[in-house]
Protein backbone atom coordinates (compact mmCIF):
# COMPACT_ATOMS: atom_id res chain seq x y z
CA UNK A 1 0.00 0.00 0.00
CA UNK A 2 1.62 2.87 -1.22
CA UNK A 3 0.66 5.76 0.62
CA UNK A 4 1.97 3.85 4.20
CA UNK A 5 5.50 4.01 2.92
CA UNK A 6 6.30 6.73 4.70
CA UNK A 7 9.11 7.64 7.44
CA UNK A 8 8.71 9.07 10.55
CA UNK A 9 11.75 10.25 12.14
CA UNK A 10 11.08 11.56 15.96
CA UNK A 11 13.87 14.55 16.57
CA UNK A 12 13.44 14.37 20.41
CA UNK A 13 12.99 10.99 20.40
CA UNK A 14 16.57 8.82 22.56
CA UNK A 15 16.66 6.90 20.03
CA UNK A 16 19.01 7.23 17.39
CA UNK A 17 18.16 9.19 14.09
CA UNK A 18 19.95 5.77 11.65
CA UNK A 19 18.08 3.14 14.16
CA UNK A 20 14.59 4.95 13.78
CA UNK A 21 15.76 4.67 9.73
CA UNK A 22 16.48 1.03 9.89
CA UNK A 23 13.39 -0.30 11.87
CA UNK A 24 11.05 1.27 10.21
CA UNK A 25 12.26 0.73 6.60
CA UNK A 26 12.53 -2.68 7.60
CA UNK A 27 9.13 -2.70 8.95
CA UNK A 28 7.78 -1.77 6.40
CA UNK A 29 9.32 -4.51 3.87
CA UNK A 30 8.14 -7.08 6.55
CA UNK A 31 4.89 -5.56 5.98
CA UNK A 32 5.40 -5.59 2.66
CA UNK A 33 4.87 -1.93 1.79
CA UNK A 34 8.09 -1.79 0.21
CA UNK A 35 7.78 -4.26 -2.15
CA UNK A 36 10.67 -6.76 -3.86
CA UNK A 37 11.83 -4.47 -7.14
CA UNK A 38 10.79 -1.01 -5.40
CA UNK A 39 13.47 2.04 -5.84
CA UNK A 40 13.93 3.80 -2.51
CA UNK A 41 15.11 6.95 -2.88
CA UNK A 42 18.61 8.30 -2.96
CA UNK A 43 20.77 8.68 -0.17
CA UNK A 44 21.07 12.76 -0.95
CA UNK A 45 16.95 13.01 -1.32
CA UNK A 46 16.13 10.49 1.34
CA UNK A 47 18.49 13.20 3.65
CA UNK A 48 17.34 15.96 2.26
CA UNK A 49 13.59 15.04 2.75
CA UNK A 50 14.32 14.02 6.46
CA UNK A 51 16.71 17.44 7.47
CA UNK A 52 19.45 15.14 8.41
CA UNK A 53 23.15 14.17 7.41
CA UNK A 54 23.81 11.92 4.79
CA UNK A 55 26.21 9.71 6.10
CA UNK A 56 22.85 9.02 8.46
CA UNK A 57 20.81 7.96 5.48
CA UNK A 58 23.92 5.95 4.49
CA UNK A 59 24.82 3.87 7.00
CA UNK A 60 20.72 3.16 7.29
CA UNK A 61 20.86 1.90 3.52
CA UNK A 62 24.69 0.11 4.21
CA UNK A 63 22.81 -1.68 7.50
CA UNK A 64 19.63 -2.43 5.60
CA UNK A 65 22.19 -4.29 2.76
CA UNK A 66 24.26 -5.72 4.97
CA UNK A 67 21.23 -7.92 6.31
CA UNK A 68 20.10 -8.50 2.59
CA UNK A 69 17.34 -5.98 2.15
CA UNK A 70 18.31 -3.74 -0.18
CA UNK A 71 21.19 -3.17 -2.89
CA UNK A 72 22.50 -0.02 -3.15
CA UNK A 73 23.39 1.37 -6.69
CA UNK A 74 25.43 4.31 -7.07
CA UNK A 75 23.25 7.25 -8.60
CA UNK A 76 20.02 5.10 -8.59
CA UNK A 77 19.29 5.15 -4.59
CA UNK A 78 19.14 1.20 -3.60
CA UNK A 79 16.37 -1.34 -5.07
CA UNK A 80 14.64 -3.76 -2.80
CA UNK A 81 15.66 -7.20 -2.66
CA UNK A 82 13.84 -10.34 -2.23
CA UNK A 83 15.13 -11.78 1.03
CA UNK A 84 15.64 -15.32 2.78
CA UNK A 85 13.90 -15.50 5.85
CA UNK A 86 16.75 -17.33 8.09
CA UNK A 87 15.64 -20.42 9.80
CA UNK A 88 14.45 -19.58 13.53
CA UNK A 89 16.34 -20.12 16.28
CA UNK A 90 16.39 -19.98 20.06
CA UNK A 91 19.01 -17.31 20.59
CA UNK A 92 17.03 -14.84 18.12
CA UNK A 93 13.34 -16.05 19.59
CA UNK A 94 15.07 -14.72 23.43
CA UNK A 95 16.19 -11.62 22.26
CA UNK A 96 12.45 -10.98 20.75
CA UNK A 97 11.34 -12.25 23.86
CA UNK A 98 13.53 -9.73 25.96
CA UNK A 99 12.75 -6.91 23.78
CA UNK A 100 8.96 -7.89 22.97
CA UNK A 101 8.84 -7.63 27.18
CA UNK A 102 11.00 -4.33 27.37
CA UNK A 103 8.68 -2.61 24.91
CA UNK A 104 5.18 -3.93 26.63
CA UNK A 105 6.66 -2.55 29.79
CA UNK A 106 6.90 0.21 28.75
CA UNK A 107 3.44 0.82 27.25
CA UNK A 108 2.31 -0.19 30.08
CA UNK A 109 3.94 2.54 31.92
CA UNK A 110 2.61 5.01 30.13
CA UNK A 111 -0.95 3.72 30.73
CA UNK A 112 -1.89 1.60 27.50
CA UNK A 113 -4.54 -0.91 28.31
CA UNK A 114 -3.67 -4.44 28.20
CA UNK A 115 -6.59 -5.14 25.67
CA UNK A 116 -5.07 -2.14 23.64
CA UNK A 117 -1.81 -3.97 23.63
CA UNK A 118 -3.57 -7.09 22.46
CA UNK A 119 -5.91 -5.76 19.69
CA UNK A 120 -2.60 -3.80 18.43
CA UNK A 121 -0.38 -6.50 18.28
CA UNK A 122 -3.28 -8.78 16.63
CA UNK A 123 -3.50 -5.99 14.18
CA UNK A 124 0.31 -5.70 13.06
CA UNK A 125 0.18 -9.48 13.05
CA UNK A 126 -2.61 -9.76 10.72
CA UNK A 127 -0.41 -7.14 8.33
CA UNK A 128 2.24 -8.47 8.23
CA UNK A 129 0.73 -12.12 7.20
CA UNK A 130 -1.39 -10.25 4.63
CA UNK B 1 9.05 67.28 -6.20
CA UNK B 2 11.15 66.32 -8.67
CA UNK B 3 9.88 62.96 -10.43
CA UNK B 4 12.42 60.60 -8.86
CA UNK B 5 11.01 61.86 -5.62
CA UNK B 6 7.58 60.86 -6.24
CA UNK B 7 9.17 57.11 -7.54
CA UNK B 8 11.19 56.76 -4.32
CA UNK B 9 7.51 57.94 -2.54
CA UNK B 10 5.80 55.40 -4.36
CA UNK B 11 8.65 52.59 -3.39
CA UNK B 12 8.71 53.45 0.06
CA UNK B 13 4.43 53.31 -0.31
CA UNK B 14 4.82 50.06 -2.10
CA UNK B 15 7.25 49.18 0.73
CA UNK B 16 4.96 49.57 3.51
CA UNK B 17 2.14 47.89 2.00
CA UNK B 18 4.13 44.63 1.68
CA UNK B 19 5.49 44.94 4.72
CA UNK B 20 2.46 45.59 6.60
CA UNK B 21 1.03 42.37 5.03
CA UNK B 22 4.00 39.86 5.04
CA UNK B 23 3.47 38.45 8.34
CA UNK B 24 -0.10 37.11 7.42
CA UNK B 25 1.40 34.97 3.91
CA UNK B 26 2.29 32.53 6.73
CA UNK B 27 1.22 28.86 7.67
CA UNK B 28 -0.89 28.22 9.62
CA UNK B 29 1.56 26.86 12.52
CA UNK B 30 3.81 29.91 12.18
CA UNK B 31 3.62 33.03 13.33
CA UNK B 32 6.63 35.74 12.80
CA UNK B 33 8.83 32.45 12.23
CA UNK B 34 7.93 30.94 15.25
CA UNK B 35 6.39 27.26 15.06
CA UNK B 36 3.19 27.71 17.19
CA UNK B 37 -0.11 25.57 17.55
CA UNK B 38 -2.81 26.67 15.03
CA UNK B 39 -5.11 28.49 16.92
CA UNK B 40 -1.96 30.70 18.59
CA UNK B 41 -2.32 33.69 15.92
CA UNK B 42 -5.95 34.52 16.63
CA UNK B 43 -5.30 34.70 20.51
CA UNK B 44 -4.92 38.37 22.23
CA UNK B 45 -1.19 37.90 22.82
CA UNK B 46 -0.64 37.06 18.57
CA UNK B 47 -2.79 39.82 17.77
CA UNK B 48 -1.03 42.49 19.93
CA UNK B 49 2.46 41.99 18.45
CA UNK B 50 0.87 42.25 15.35
CA UNK B 51 -0.53 45.37 16.12
CA UNK B 52 2.59 46.60 17.24
CA UNK B 53 4.65 45.66 14.41
CA UNK B 54 2.78 47.49 11.74
CA UNK B 55 2.57 50.52 14.50
CA UNK B 56 6.20 50.40 13.91
CA UNK B 57 6.27 49.87 10.32
CA UNK B 58 3.84 53.11 10.00
CA UNK B 59 5.89 54.89 12.00
CA UNK B 60 8.96 53.91 10.04
CA UNK B 61 7.63 54.53 6.63
CA UNK B 62 6.34 57.79 8.09
CA UNK B 63 10.07 58.88 8.90
CA UNK B 64 11.24 57.39 5.76
CA UNK B 65 8.97 60.12 3.79
CA UNK B 66 9.89 62.90 5.90
CA UNK B 67 13.57 62.10 5.00
CA UNK B 68 13.38 62.02 1.89
CA UNK B 69 13.81 66.32 1.20
CA UNK B 70 17.50 65.59 2.64
CA UNK B 71 17.99 63.89 -1.35
CA UNK B 72 20.26 61.06 0.36
CA UNK B 73 19.18 58.44 -2.11
CA UNK B 74 17.55 55.35 -1.66
CA UNK B 75 17.43 56.52 2.75
CA UNK B 76 13.86 55.85 2.91
CA UNK B 77 13.35 52.98 1.69
CA UNK B 78 17.01 51.42 3.02
CA UNK B 79 15.40 53.09 6.44
CA UNK B 80 11.84 51.35 6.02
CA UNK B 81 13.74 47.78 4.95
CA UNK B 82 16.14 47.98 8.31
CA UNK B 83 13.54 49.41 10.67
CA UNK B 84 11.04 46.97 9.66
CA UNK B 85 13.27 44.19 9.67
CA UNK B 86 14.45 44.89 13.19
CA UNK B 87 11.05 45.43 14.14
CA UNK B 88 9.87 41.78 12.67
CA UNK B 89 12.92 40.22 14.52
CA UNK B 90 11.39 42.30 18.27
CA UNK B 91 7.87 40.57 17.02
CA UNK B 92 9.49 36.95 17.17
CA UNK B 93 11.00 37.49 20.17
CA UNK B 94 7.67 38.10 22.17
CA UNK B 95 6.40 35.36 20.11
CA UNK B 96 9.21 32.53 21.14
CA UNK B 97 7.60 31.94 24.30
CA UNK B 98 4.21 30.58 22.50
CA UNK B 99 6.28 28.35 20.61
CA UNK B 100 4.78 24.99 20.34
CA UNK B 101 5.85 22.31 22.33
CA UNK B 102 4.88 19.44 20.29
CA UNK B 103 7.18 16.68 18.72
CA UNK B 104 9.66 17.46 16.02
CA UNK B 105 8.41 14.92 13.60
CA UNK B 106 9.83 15.05 10.18
CA UNK B 107 7.76 12.71 7.35
CA UNK B 108 9.36 11.62 4.36
CA UNK B 109 7.52 9.53 1.36
CA UNK B 110 9.54 6.62 0.29
CA UNK B 111 7.61 5.85 -2.81
CA UNK B 112 7.09 9.72 -4.17
CA UNK B 113 8.10 9.88 -7.77
CA UNK B 114 10.93 11.74 -8.81
CA UNK B 115 10.38 15.57 -9.54
CA UNK B 116 11.08 17.43 -12.97
CA UNK B 117 11.22 20.81 -14.53
CA UNK B 118 7.37 21.40 -15.63
CA UNK B 119 7.79 21.31 -19.21
CA UNK B 120 11.02 19.39 -18.73
CA UNK B 121 14.43 20.46 -19.47
CA UNK B 122 13.33 21.03 -22.93
CA UNK B 123 11.42 24.51 -21.15
CA UNK B 124 14.16 25.39 -18.86
CA UNK B 125 16.76 25.45 -21.64
CA UNK B 126 14.79 26.64 -24.37
CA UNK B 127 15.66 30.34 -23.94
CA UNK B 128 19.00 29.53 -24.52
CA UNK B 129 18.31 28.79 -28.44
CA UNK B 130 16.03 31.79 -28.60
CA UNK B 131 19.11 33.89 -28.11
CA UNK B 132 20.83 31.83 -30.26
CA UNK B 133 18.47 32.20 -32.94
CA UNK B 134 18.36 36.20 -32.43
CA UNK B 135 22.51 36.40 -32.53
CA UNK B 136 21.82 34.48 -36.02
CA UNK B 137 19.59 36.95 -37.42
CA UNK B 138 21.63 39.52 -36.25
CA UNK B 139 24.52 38.13 -37.72
CA UNK B 140 22.52 38.01 -40.98
CA UNK B 141 21.25 41.49 -40.20
CA UNK B 142 25.06 42.94 -40.12
CA UNK B 143 24.13 43.17 -36.37
CA UNK B 144 26.49 41.41 -34.55
CA UNK B 145 27.64 45.13 -32.48
CA UNK B 146 24.30 43.68 -30.60
CA UNK B 147 25.66 40.71 -29.34
CA UNK B 148 26.80 41.83 -25.90
CA UNK B 149 23.55 43.24 -25.23
CA UNK B 150 22.40 39.45 -25.35
CA UNK B 151 25.24 38.33 -23.51
CA UNK B 152 23.64 40.30 -20.87
CA UNK B 153 20.34 38.37 -21.24
CA UNK B 154 22.69 35.20 -20.03
CA UNK B 155 23.23 36.11 -16.14
CA UNK B 156 19.69 36.62 -15.46
CA UNK B 157 18.23 33.49 -16.91
CA UNK B 158 21.50 31.60 -15.66
CA UNK B 159 20.80 32.90 -12.32
CA UNK B 160 16.82 32.09 -12.38
CA UNK B 161 16.86 28.70 -14.05
CA UNK B 162 19.63 28.26 -11.70
CA UNK B 163 17.30 28.94 -8.66
CA UNK B 164 14.53 26.59 -9.96
CA UNK B 165 17.01 23.74 -10.34
CA UNK B 166 18.15 24.82 -6.80
CA UNK B 167 14.82 23.97 -5.63
CA UNK B 168 14.07 21.55 -7.61
CA UNK B 169 17.02 18.87 -6.48
CA UNK B 170 18.02 21.06 -3.02
CA UNK B 171 15.45 21.49 -1.12
CA UNK B 172 13.01 19.10 0.68
CA UNK B 173 9.30 17.65 -0.53
CA UNK B 174 7.82 18.26 2.23
CA UNK B 175 9.23 17.24 5.87
CA UNK B 176 5.42 17.45 8.08
CA UNK B 177 3.29 14.74 6.95
CA UNK B 178 -0.12 16.93 6.72
CA UNK B 179 1.31 19.75 4.41
CA UNK B 180 2.75 17.61 2.16
CA UNK B 181 0.41 18.07 -0.77
CA UNK B 182 0.55 21.83 -0.58
CA UNK B 183 4.26 21.98 0.21
CA UNK B 184 4.52 19.83 -3.45
CA UNK B 185 1.90 22.45 -4.93
CA UNK B 186 4.10 25.43 -3.17
CA UNK B 187 7.16 23.70 -5.04
CA UNK B 188 5.96 23.33 -8.25
CA UNK B 189 4.52 27.13 -8.10
CA UNK B 190 7.59 28.42 -7.31
CA UNK B 191 9.50 26.42 -9.57
CA UNK B 192 7.32 27.76 -12.69
CA UNK B 193 7.43 31.72 -11.17
CA UNK B 194 11.10 31.50 -11.69
CA UNK B 195 11.41 29.74 -14.84
CA UNK B 196 8.61 32.32 -16.38
CA UNK B 197 10.57 35.10 -15.20
CA UNK B 198 13.69 33.43 -17.07
CA UNK B 199 11.58 33.37 -20.30
CA UNK B 200 10.16 36.94 -19.87
CA UNK B 201 13.82 38.66 -19.20
CA UNK B 202 15.15 36.73 -22.30
CA UNK B 203 11.60 37.85 -24.98
CA UNK B 204 12.10 41.24 -23.67
CA UNK B 205 15.98 41.02 -24.08
CA UNK B 206 15.94 39.43 -27.73
CA UNK B 207 12.85 41.29 -28.91
CA UNK B 208 14.61 44.64 -27.62
CA UNK B 209 18.44 43.63 -29.94
CA UNK B 210 16.08 42.94 -32.63
CA UNK B 211 14.61 46.04 -32.30
CA UNK B 212 10.78 44.60 -32.29
CA UNK B 213 9.58 46.89 -29.49
CA UNK B 214 5.62 47.00 -28.21
CA UNK B 215 3.80 47.71 -25.58
CA UNK B 216 2.51 44.06 -24.77
CA UNK B 217 6.25 42.88 -24.32
CA UNK B 218 6.10 44.08 -20.59
CA UNK B 219 2.90 42.21 -19.57
CA UNK B 220 5.36 39.03 -20.87
CA UNK B 221 7.21 39.94 -16.94
CA UNK B 222 3.64 40.11 -15.38
CA UNK B 223 2.35 36.79 -15.65
CA UNK B 224 4.80 34.98 -13.02
CA UNK B 225 2.30 37.74 -10.89
CA UNK B 226 -0.44 36.05 -11.20
CA UNK B 227 1.34 32.84 -10.09
CA UNK B 228 2.54 34.58 -7.13
CA UNK B 229 -1.25 35.24 -5.80
CA UNK B 230 -1.75 31.26 -6.43
CA UNK B 231 1.21 31.07 -4.12
CA UNK B 232 0.35 33.21 -1.39
CA UNK B 233 -2.96 31.22 -1.23
CA UNK B 234 -1.16 28.15 -0.82
CA UNK B 235 1.29 28.84 2.02
CA UNK B 236 -2.24 30.55 3.99
CA UNK B 237 -3.88 26.85 3.44
CA UNK B 238 -1.15 25.00 4.85
CA UNK B 239 -1.22 23.93 8.22
CA UNK B 240 1.90 22.36 10.67
CA UNK B 241 5.36 23.55 10.59
CA UNK B 242 7.85 23.50 7.92
CA UNK B 243 10.40 20.56 9.53
CA UNK B 244 13.15 22.95 10.15
CA UNK B 245 14.22 24.07 14.24
CA UNK B 246 13.27 27.42 15.26
CA UNK B 247 16.29 28.16 16.64
CA UNK B 248 17.99 27.54 12.89
CA UNK B 249 16.45 30.79 12.24
CA UNK B 250 18.52 33.58 12.68
CA UNK B 251 15.94 37.17 13.68
CA UNK B 252 13.51 34.85 12.10
CA UNK B 253 14.43 35.41 8.36
CA UNK B 254 18.02 34.32 7.90
CA UNK B 255 18.70 30.39 7.89
CA UNK B 256 21.20 29.23 9.36
CA UNK B 257 21.74 24.98 9.88
CA UNK B 258 25.06 23.14 9.59
CA UNK B 259 23.13 19.57 9.87
CA UNK B 260 20.54 20.46 7.20
CA UNK B 261 22.58 19.24 3.94
CA UNK B 262 19.09 21.67 2.05
CA UNK B 263 20.60 24.09 -0.55
CA UNK B 264 16.48 25.91 -0.05
CA UNK B 265 14.38 25.78 2.28
CA UNK B 266 10.69 27.68 2.60
CA UNK B 267 11.12 31.03 3.69
CA UNK B 268 9.45 31.90 6.80
CA UNK B 269 9.12 35.82 6.09
CA UNK B 270 7.91 36.41 2.92
CA UNK B 271 7.46 33.73 0.26
CA UNK B 272 9.27 31.68 -1.37
CA UNK B 273 12.81 30.22 -0.85
CA UNK B 274 15.40 31.20 1.01
CA UNK B 275 19.00 29.98 1.52
CA UNK B 276 20.32 27.20 3.92
CA UNK B 277 23.65 30.17 4.96
CA UNK B 278 25.39 27.25 6.65
CA UNK B 279 25.64 25.01 3.17
CA UNK B 280 28.85 26.32 1.60
CA UNK B 281 27.63 25.76 -1.99
CA UNK B 282 25.69 28.90 -1.23
CA UNK B 283 28.59 30.37 -0.11
CA UNK B 284 30.84 28.96 -3.48
CA UNK B 285 28.03 30.29 -5.59
CA UNK B 286 27.94 33.90 -4.23
CA UNK B 287 31.52 34.29 -4.44
CA UNK B 288 31.33 32.87 -7.86
CA UNK B 289 28.05 35.56 -9.00
CA UNK B 290 30.33 38.23 -7.29
CA UNK B 291 33.71 37.00 -9.04
CA UNK B 292 31.72 37.73 -12.26
CA UNK B 293 29.73 41.01 -11.50
CA UNK B 294 33.25 42.02 -10.54
CA UNK B 295 34.74 41.07 -13.84
CA UNK B 296 31.94 42.63 -15.54
CA UNK B 297 31.80 46.03 -13.93
CA UNK B 298 35.70 46.22 -14.33
CA UNK B 299 35.24 45.68 -18.16
CA UNK B 300 33.14 48.51 -18.01
CA UNK B 301 34.94 50.63 -16.50
CA UNK B 302 38.16 49.73 -19.26
CA UNK B 303 35.81 50.18 -21.90
CA UNK B 304 34.26 53.68 -20.84
CA UNK B 305 37.92 55.14 -19.99
CA UNK B 306 39.08 54.02 -23.52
Amino acid sequence: MAHDAQLRIDLDDTTPVIRQIVDQMRTLMVEGHLTVGTFLPSIRRLALDLGVHFATVAEAYRELAEEGWIQISHGRGAVVLPRLVPAENPESSQQFRQKLRNLLAEARSQGVGTATLVRELESVLEGIRS
Amino acid sequence: MTPAWWVEAGVVILLTAILNWTPVWRRRNLWFGVTVDSEFPESQEAQRVLSRYRIAVVLLATAALALMPLHLVLIGPALLTIGATLAYSWARSQTLPFASRKPHVRSASLLASPESFPGGWWFASAPLMLVAITAAILYTRGEAQSWPLLAHTLLPWAILTGSAAGILYGSPRGRVASAVELESQFRRVSILILLLCAWGAVLVNCATALHWTTPYLSLILLSPMLYLVRLIRIRRGTSGGDGTPDSCWKAGIFYYNPADPALFVEKRFGVGYTFNFANRIVWILGALLAAFLGLMLTTAVIRANH
